[in-house]
């Protein structure tokens, strides 16, 4: 198919195969890994070596068919970045140029090169009436290992930086080296397809590292399945469930109220709401408390649990406040005329509620008495309750199940 | 399914059977059993 000569390497004396002869620049011997400029008639050594060749997962020199046509393989490189190792071959067919093939992960992209540059921006270029949006941040990369003839001049040892940009299944890839820019379109092939027409040596496949399944932040160069949107799903579905779950859980329930009158700048004695009962073994008891209008003022308020049974008090306190003003700013309100408050671990009981309280103002307690010899009271109604759910813990669960995910969501994205 | 798809999902379960343990002994964080208040009540309001 390809016109292939025969060259002599100036280094170890073996005979070596140019494949693409007229198209080649670079060549690595395939007998001590010296890479040779072919691009001259007289073969010129760039850089001796006396190493084994390196094994890539398709040999050197095989001829398949893809996409109906004939390739040979006439180079291939070992690559990685930071989080993974990859391989990528060259093919060759004298009447229809160069392809790539590129292998990580189990999965495998066939690449063509770009001759219309993509046109746009940082984040999103449009080739062909396609918009391809940016996949993840920059990478940097490097070349660890050549075997086979290149038409350009490569080494192990190369550094390039790639960034990729995605619409639908298929990729561009962005590389730049040493001030050129060079474009490939990536189209996923089955691995089936690339061991029926090339052969495969499986175990020079290229491995996932060790730290990239857990830590793998950034979207593999299109080579990686995305289980993003899966986690966020699953997270989701988790917190479903949760939900449900809790509220079930939560038990039966039962409430009491009255309302209660706190006199500002005094206080009142314990009174009684009424009575409760925790069904389950354990249960969450919640007590509200809605005010009148005030300002100005708080309302520190203590209730009690007391056990039938055993006379044993649980304790809690709440706060209602509310402050108004006006500063160089404008006026300004602080605080609530509710407050919740939450008793946990409450065992299965009977229980009579208390309440008892003071009220204050701010920045001083008012006059006992007014102009009218009225003293100025707080209306609170209270209301004790079981069979209710923590909210907050429910939260705590959501941001849990949520901050892996977004990490990395915010990862891919950090420099956008 | 990924690795890294397993382990996220064991971790969902890990916290989803801490959550309902919690739930069924009615444990919370935010319970306020014994906690006097003391944000603001004895010192007004915060705003400056």
């Amino acid at each position: 198919m390809t016109g292939g000569k025969a060259i002599t390497c100036p280094a170890c004396g073996g005979t070596i195969e140019v494949r693409a002869a007229g198209f080649s620049v670079n060549l690595v011997c395939q007998n001590c890994g010296s890479i040779l400029d072919v691009s001259r008639p007289e073969v010129v050594l760039i850089r001796r070596h006396e190493r084994a060749r390196t094994r890539f997962a398709i040999e050197i020199g095989k001829r398949g068919t893809l996409f109906g046509q004939e390739w040979e393989v006439v180079g291939a490189l070992r690559r990685k970045d930071q989080i993974a190792i990859w391989q990528e071959f060259l093919l060759f067919n004298p009447y229809l140029g160069y392809r790539w093939l590129v292998a990580a992960d189990g999965e495998w992209q066939f690449g063509t090169p770009l001759a219309d540059r993509p046109q746009g921006d940082r984040n999103r270029v449009f080739w062909r009436s396609d918009s391809f949006s940016r996949l993840g941040r920059d990478q940097t990369f490097s070349t660890t290992a050549v075997a086979g003839e290149f038409y350009w001049r490569v080494k192990a040892g190369d550094t390039a930086t790639a960034t990729l940009f995605q619409s639908g299944e298929t990729f561009l890839s962005r590389e730049i080296s040493e001030g050129e820019e060079n474009w490939t379109q990536l189209v996923p092939v089955e691995q089936s397809d690339i061991e029926q027409s090339f052969g495969l040596d499986r175990r020079r496949l290229p491995k996932r590292k060790a730290p990239s399944g857990l830590m793998q932040f950034k979207a593999e160069p299109g080579l990686e399945q995305d289980d993003l949107g899966r986690m966020f799903l699953l997270a989701f579905a988790a917190a479903i469930l949760a939900a449900i779950a809790m509220a079930v859980l939560a038990g039966p329930s039962t409430r009491t109220s009255t309302m209660v009158q706190v006199p500002v700048g005094g206080q009142i004695a314990p009174i009684k709401v009424g009575t409760i009962t925790v069904r389950r073994p354990w249960q969450f008891v919640t007590v509200n408390a809605d005010t009148n209008q005030f300002e100005n003022r708080w309302v520190d308020l203590e209730y009690n649990l007391v056990d039938r049974s055993s006379e044993q008090s649980i304790d809690a306190y709440g706060l209602v406040e509310h402050y108004a003003g006006s500063d160089s700013d404008g006026p300004w309100t602080e605080g609530s005329h509710h407050g919740d408050t939450m008793f946990g671990h409450v065992p299965q009981g009977t229980y009579d509620v208390y309440v008892s309280g003071s009220a204050h103002g701010w920045p001083v307690d008012p006059l006992p008495n007014d102009a009218w010899g009225q003293v100025e009271t707080i209306n609170v109604w209270v209301e004790a309750e079981t069979g209710t759910m923590s909210w907050g813990m429910w939260w705590t669960l959501v941001i849990a199940l949520f901050a892996w995910p977004v990490t990395i969501l915010w990862w891919r994205h950090r420099d956008k | 399914m990924t690795r890294r798809l397993l382990l996220f999902a064991a971790l969902c379960f890990c916290l989803l059977a801490a959550a309902l343990y919690a739930a069924f002994n009615a444990y919370s964080f935010f319970s306020d059993d014994e906690d006097r208040p003391v944000a603001s009540g004895h010192a007004g309001p915060t705003h400056k």
